[in-house]
């Protein structure tokens, strides 16, 4: 079999390229969680996420926002679930048995988040994570760090710690 | 005669075998307890009795259950030596709540619950029960 002949300037340039990609892996990534509220796709800061969790039992705690939906056990510690449907202004899911729960961390809090679906967790390029443009809704300027394309959707990164913070103080 | 160490993890029991005395009550179609060292008394509440105290469960903010005057207790709380007498459904217990069961409240919940007093919950196989310090209790009312 005849062997492919190449010229000298096709392999550097073909060595230069493959430099070049290991140049690129070396670009800021970020690990993000995506997931599903209402057919619209969020994201978290992987490293805000402990655990994904699904199949748990909600204990309701009266006296508390109905977007607290309850209390759940996690190996022995209890956490709170809160539901992001109305900090974002989404209806309430219908069918809640499928939901997953991210537990999350930020500013010193933790909590459950109930979510419809988890659609991925991956390592995006921090370049990939744009700016939220300024015709973003009222309600979403102060939640959103970040803007992406993921699958042809358009994914709305949210920043964890200030919803904590906020939902501390009567937000949601 | 014993020599009491003076490192404290010598004297206290470990965790894992210390309980809580607790007295538990439903308020609200809620099981909830407080500290048994902060309850005085307990008797049955009588006819002449009834409406004369108030129910424990709207103190705490729970929605208010109507109850025959039979199933009511009169409960005396003794709080920095003044005793304050409520009204509660029975049946009213005395328990032993193991520590492990007892957790504080999860940061959003003690950020945006609404009852008063709400200091700590008790998960069980069986449901929640709510745990009310009542010394915030009289301090907030």
């Amino acid at each position: 079999m005849k062997q492919q002949e190449i010229t000298l300037d096709q392999v550097l340039s073909q060595r230069r390229e493959a430099i070049r990609e290991i140049v690129n892996v070396d670009e800021p990534m970020a690990k993000l969680v995506i997931f599903e509220l209402q057919g619209d796709w969020f994201a978290f800061q992987g490293e805000k996420i402990r655990e994904i969790l699904s199949q748990v039992d909600v204990f309701f705690v009266p006296g508390c926002p109905t977007s607290l939906e309850g209390v759940i056990n996690v190996r022995g510690d209890i956490e709170s679930v809160i539901s992001l449907h109305e900090l974002l202004q989404l209806p309430e899911s219908v069918e809640i048995s499928s939901s997953s729960y991210l537990l999350g961390s930020g500013v010193g809090m933790s909590s459950g988040i109930r979510v419809d679906k988890v659609v991925d967790v991956v390592d995006v390029l921090l370049s990939k994570i744009h700016k939220p443009p300024t015709t973003l809704p009222e309600h979403l300027r102060a939640i959103v760090f970040g803007i992406l394309q993921f699958k042809e959707k358009t994914v709305t990164a949210l920043d964890l710690d200030r919803i904590f913070a906020d939902y501390s103080h009567g937000l949601g | 005669m014993s020599q009491v160490s003076g490192n404290l993890r010598h004297v206290l029991p470990p965790a894992s075998s210390t309980t809580l005395k607790v007295v538990t009550f439903f308020a609200g179609g809620q099981r909830c307890a407080m500290e048994a060292r902060q309850v005085r008394a307990l008797r049955p509440l009588t006819d002449e009795d009834s409406g004369t105290y108030p129910a424990i469960g709207s103190l705490l903010g729970l929605p208010e259950q109507n109850k025959s005057c039979s199933q009511l207790q009169v409960l005396t709380i003794s709080l920095s030596g003044s005793d304050v007498e409520l009204s509660v459904a029975a049946p009213v217990e005395l328990r032993e709540l193991a520590f492990d069961l007892i957790h504080p409240l999860p940061d959003l919940v003690a950020a945006r619950t609404r009852l008063r007093g709400l200091c700590a919950l008790v998960m069980e196989t069986d449901g929640l029960t709510l745990i009310f310090d009542l010394r915030n209790l009289f301090t907030d009312v």
